[in-house]
């Protein structure tokens, strides 16, 4: 215990000296928030709109009030000049041009087909496409609309179509809602598993190794001993992002601070250990380092259900997502966040949890060996 | 006898690093391993330290086998070859960490590392980190922290490597006070001429102990055999190596060492007719190796600094 709280002790000295490690758990999470931060906002709202009215009509009229009343697409500039508005585009005021040609609304009395010129901003690839997706989608439902008035087509008997912008658009726009704890957990588990993968590796490229193992300290002693600190910086981290992700974003946290504590702490115990295991079987930094960085990260964004919804996986990979951490720690999150559940909500997930930990760290110790070939 | 190695073997793929060493340590005695690179000295004191298994062998700590009670490592210092101490942990620090893993408290540390930091003149720096001293005063740090816990047995691996002649003599002076009070020390040194000064030498090549002995028994051994001339011409060597013995450089001279007295006046005989100056050498530890590694390759030593 003594030769423990030594090693713990020795280990903190030296992240506070070493201000690499601090710099990571601090700047970590605002890289990832930026990153994804993007994605927060990927939701098409407000999206500025220069317009072109060349049909002065009262259907164009009617189609343009039809088109900005949901607030999606904002109308910033009319004009008929379509050089000025190609200017606001590459100026960045605009991000999409929409022309409404001479004859609009005599084609769609006649029945013809009526034509709208859109065009978007290519540098800005998402908000782009997304705000053209939803214009297709809007003239898809005017079009809908247009077949009703002029042939009285019943539209119930198409009902899936209604619908579709609904799913699409996610018109409450909670994907920041989604995507937070899904940085919570990326954070949490690339930052423990980067920390710790170097630390046994670099006794061991220091030469400290071969000294400490001469004396009569345990495996267990020299794996805690590391965990300890480590726990502590985790934790500072996930604080930032919690701090940055409910202030920046005005994620609501529903649930108890303490059980998103408490679950975070069964996951980054047993993150860092899989750093330690690495870090222990490797003993070279910079692989243990790559090796965790991909074990944690790959998971973590690809099989947590993170990016892509578990349900829309093959089975076989399906099946595979049943072993990573990150998604059960990703259910949790979620629930505590946007639910505001308890343990009972999710028990099974936590016992999970607990168990890979103490898988990890057990096999962690037992890599640990004091000799040094 | 504070540690005993019997009949240690080591192979690391296809090379026998060690092969069926034996030694032991009395106490107080300072043990000198000497050896060219390669010759196995880290591989025997790392076994000797309990940080590497033998292949087959047992190694011995008062009667008890050092790998099967982890407790024994209390009574044991050791210095790796590649040593590393923790460049962001001061002095002290470094000093207190591995008291701590011996189970040290802190008064006792306290005590200990005012003691040992003027022990090893290191005590106008006791908040400096480990990182930002000298070379020399590093190698005295990693000492110091390898006999915090007052080890009744040291092992150091080439501890006099890369050190200055000032430091060198320092270093050597701490050993003898350490031997003083009973420590047992075994060192490895690719240095001939330290040998000199330890108690008993062990002289190793190719994973086998050649020879053991107080430096003046194994020096003795040379008596009457070792030649020394300023030049020689082929031909005389020619002639000399004819009655086998070995002919190599050392320093400005050449040295003849032959295999008996007898060899050694005719290779005389020889010298005389060809008017080449010669005269008896003393030995130094150089002709201890060549003698009992029979004439090895004296292009592996490490010259000194
Ligand atoms: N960890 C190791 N892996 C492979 N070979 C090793 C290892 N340690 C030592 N050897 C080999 O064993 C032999 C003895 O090495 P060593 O004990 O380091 O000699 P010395 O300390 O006298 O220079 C050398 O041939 C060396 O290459
Ligand atoms: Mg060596």
């Amino acid at each position: 215990m003594r030769r423990m709280l030594a090693i713990a002790w020795k280990e903190s000295i030296e992240i506070m000296r070493d201000s690499r490690t601090l710099t990571l758990a601090i700047i970590l999470p605002v890289i990832m928030i930026l990153l994804f931060g993007y994605a927060i906002n990927m939701d098409v709202d407000h999206i500025p709109v220069g317009i072109a009215d060349l049909d002065h009509s009262r259907e164009s009229r009617e189609f343009q009030q039809k088109l900005f009343s949901p607030g999606w697409l904002q109308k910033k500039t009319e004009h008929t000049n379509l050089e000025f508005l190609e200017k606001e585009m590459q100026r960045g005021n605009i991000k999409m041009i929409i022309v409404l040609p001479p004859g609009f609304a005599v084609s769609l009395k006649r029945a013809d087909t009526a034509q709208v010129f859109a065009g978007i901003d290519g540098s800005d690839n998402m908000s782009g496409s997304m705000s053209m997706a939803y214009f297709q989608t809007f003239l898809a439902l005017y079009e809908m609309r247009r077949m009703e008035l002029l042939y009285g087509i019943d539209r119930d008997r198409a009902p899936g179509f209604e619908s579709l912008p609904r799913i699409f658009f996610n018109p409450e726009l909670e994907s920041r809602y989604f995507v937070l704890p899904g940085i919570i957990v990326l954070t949490l588990a690339v930052l423990s598993a980067l920390l710790t993968s170097i630390s046994i590796a670099r006794e061991w490229e220091r030469g400290s190794m071969e000294q400490l193992i001469a004396t009569p300290v345990r495996p267990w002693e020299i794996l805690y001993g590391k965990l300890l600190p480590y726990i502590g910086i985790s934790m500072i981290q996930l604080t930032l992002t919690i701090i940055l992700g409910v202030f920046l974003f005005g994620v609501p946290l529903r649930g108890s601070l303490l059980n998103l504590f408490l679950v975070s702490l069964l996951f980054s115990v047993g993150a860092l250990g899989l750093g330690l295991l690495f870090s222990s079987v490797i003993k070279v930094q910079i692989i243990a380092m790559q090796v965790s960085m991909i074990a944690t990260l790959l998971p973590s964004v690809f099989l947590s259900g993170f990016i892509f919804p578990i349900e829309s996986m093959t089975p076989i990979i399906q099946a595979f997502t049943y072993i990573v951490p990150a998604k059960y720690y990703l259910v949790m999150v979620r629930t505590i966040f946007l639910k505001g559940s308890g343990f009972a909500a999710f028990w099974a997930e936590a016992v999970f949890l607990f168990v890979f930990s103490m898988i990890v760290l057990n096999a962690a110790t037992h890599k640990i060996v004091k000799r040094v070939a | 006898m504070s540690l005993v190695a019997q009949n240690l073997s080591r192979h690391f793929k296809k090379a026998q690093a060690v092969k069926n060493v034996s030694l032991s340590l009395q106490p107080g005695e300072i043990y000198a391993l000497i050896g060219p690179d390669g010759a196995g000295k880290t591989t025997t004191l790392r076994m000797l330290a309990g940080v590497l298994s033998p292949d087959s062998g047992i190694v011995e700590m008062d009667g008890s086998l050092l790998l099967k009670d982890e407790s024994l490592r209390s009574r044991l210092g050791y210095m790796p070859q590649a040593y590393g101490l923790y460049a962001d942990l001061t002095v002290t620090e470094n000093l207190y960490f591995y008291g701590r893993l011996q189970g040290m408290k802190n008064a006792e540390l306290r005590e200990r590392s005012r003691e040992l930091l003027s022990f090893v003149r290191l005590d106008k720096f006791p908040d400096r980190r480990a990182g930002a001293l000298s070379g020399g005063m590093y190698k005295k740090l990693a000492i110091a922290c390898a006999i915090v816990h007052r080890p009744q047995t040291l092992i150091l691996d080439e501890p006099t490597n890369g050190v200055d002649p000032v430091s060198r003599r320092e270093l050597w002076q701490l050993l003898f006070e350490l031997s003083h009070h009973g420590v047992s020390i075994i060192i490895s040194t690719p240095y001939m001429d330290e040998a000199e000064r330890a108690h008993r030498v062990g002289v190793m090549m190719d994973g086998t102990l050649l020879a053991e002995g107080t430096p003046k028994v194994l020096l003795s051994a040379l008596d009457g055999l070792l030649l020394k001339t300023e030049k020689i011409s082929a031909a005389v060597l020619r002639d000399i190596l004819l009655d086998h013995a070995s002919v190599y450089p050392v320093g400005t001279g050449v040295h003849i060492l032959s295999g008996s007295e007898t060899d050694a006046r005719k290779a005389i005989k020889i010298l005389e007719n060809k008017k080449v100056a010669s005269r008896f050498q003393k030995p130094g530890f150089e002709d201890v190796f060549m003698y009992f590694s029979g004439g090895g390759d004296a292009g592996r030593f490490r010259s000194q600094p």
